[in-house]
């Protein structure tokens, strides 16, 4: 792997034009909002529907803002609520995210390929979409949101151990599955 | 970030992988304003919490918001006269005094024709007619706005101390919405609603329904809140 992959600049949040301050949720939808999107294409919403399930986001994010606890991380809160909108939307309308709407790229690279940044992204977008939701959950939130651990069981009301053990299992599938993605393989034996 | 983590971490070529995808890509500028103005054209709440965590709201904002309550309940009020007869709501559900119901009244997917009224609740006041590419999803999430409309109904009547009010338009929502989207706040508000009005027992047992439904709902919380404030 290339070592100018690892000097990534942690891109923060957009800043907010001052005539929107006074709206604290929607200054904060604004700021997370690519982040919001991100998170919905993760946990497997169909590209044609992110957009609208965004909106649903911001619409439950304004009714329950008054319970944000802003002692904790504004993205474990919108995660919390992006979840149970996409979890609401995939149990209603949910089919398996196939190929054809996975950014995976057309042509694999070699293991030795040096990857630029949006193939990286496409692979282990392509890869976590594959991993079941309740484990896919905990790995986003740990290992892409830097969301500590007790913040995710927290935020997902699982056990400590629970969290642990999804994340485990979840890390193991997605190596295999980028593993597999990365030589070129483009079928998937079970999630 | 790692330091409290007992699990092996990930490889160092699939962390090499991560650490791009930890960056949300930027979306493209475009995309950012058709939703920030959906956000803004989204109908606002005029009983929202005043707990702002941006501070007070100004005076200015609150005869606003105030204008806009009055104006929605107007409009909903003389639209509701005009659907009347054809109205299927138990009226004697809906208590005197109480807000009237809104304008259109989206109901469950299968009932067909009354979707295509609902679309038009969510527009800012003023906005022109006209035709309108939709997709199956946004109609959809009008449904969903459907559902939150009743449940701010709920909310307002619970802000009010109305508890009587909220569990009448409850049943209505769930009469609705079965299955909705908000059952979880719904029920929420139920269990708020029957210890508001002293029926602690009652209170205890949707309490308990809601924890066999839901048990891991990140509303347990407020729930275990609402029963401690029980004598």
């Amino acid at each position: 792997m290339n070592g100018d992959v690892l000097r990534v600049k942690q891109a923060g949040p957009r800043p907010v034009p001052r005539e929107t301050i006074d709206d604290p949720c929607r200054d904060a939808y604004q700021c997370e909002l690519d982040y919001i999107l991100r998170t919905l294409q993760r946990l497997g919403v169909d590209r044609h529907d992110v957009e609208d399930l965004a909106h649903e986001v911001y619409l439950v994010l304004r009714r329950t803002w008054h319970e944000y606890n802003p002692t904790r991380t504004l993205r474990s809160y919108i995660f919390g609520v992006a979840f149970r909108v996409a979890s609401s939307h995939r149990r209603r309308y949910w089919r398996e995210v196939s190929f054809a709407s996975v950014e995976a790229p057309d042509h694999a690279p070699r293991p030795d390929q040096a990857l630029d940044s949006a193939r990286a992204r496409a692979l282990v977008l392509a890869s976590v979409q594959r991993i079941p939701l309740l484990r896919r959950a905990v790995l986003i939130m740990h290992d892409l949101d830097e969301i500590p651990i007790r913040d995710v069981a927290a935020t997902l009301q699982i056990p400590l151990f629970t969290a642990y053990s999804r994340l485990r299992k979840a890390r193991r599938e997605m190596e295999i599955d980028l593993a597999h993605l990365r030589t070129g393989g483009s079928a998937h034996e079970g999630g | 970030m790692k330091g409290d983590d007992p699990t092996p971490p990930p490889a160092p070529w699939v962390e090499a992988l991560l650490v791009h995808e930890r960056i949300p890509p930027a979306q493209p500028d475009l995309v950012r304003a058709r939703l920030l103005a959906r956000a803004d054209a989204a109908p606002r709440d005029p009983f929202a919490a005043p707990a702002s965590r941006g501070g007070p709201a100004r005076p200015w904002q609150r005869y606003a918001v105030a204008a806009a309550g009055i104006t929605l309940v107007a409009g909903a009020a003389a639209a509701f006269q005009m659907m009347r007869p054809a109205s299927r709501l138990a009226l004697s559900a809906q208590p005197s005094g109480g807000p009237p119901p809104p304008a259109s009244r989206p109901s469950d997917p299968d009932d067909g024709p009354a979707i295509a009224a609902s679309p038009r609740a969510a527009e800012p006041a003023g906005s022109a007619p006209g035709p309108r590419r939709r997709s199956s999803m946004a109609d959809r999430r009008e449904l969903g706005v459907g559902e939150i409309e009743l449940l701010e109904r709920a909310r307002a009547a619970d802000l009010r101390g109305a508890y009587t009010d909220v569990l009448a338009v409850l049943a209505e929502h769930e009469h609705r919405h079965p299955a909705g989207r908000l059952s979880e706040e719904r029920d929420v508000l139920r269990v708020k609603a029957l210890a508001g009005l002293g029926r602690g027992a009652e209170a205890r047992r949707a309490a308990a329904r809601f924890r066999q439904r839901y048990p891991r709902s990140v509303l347990l919380p407020k729930i275990d809140e609402i029963l401690a404030s029980l004598p």
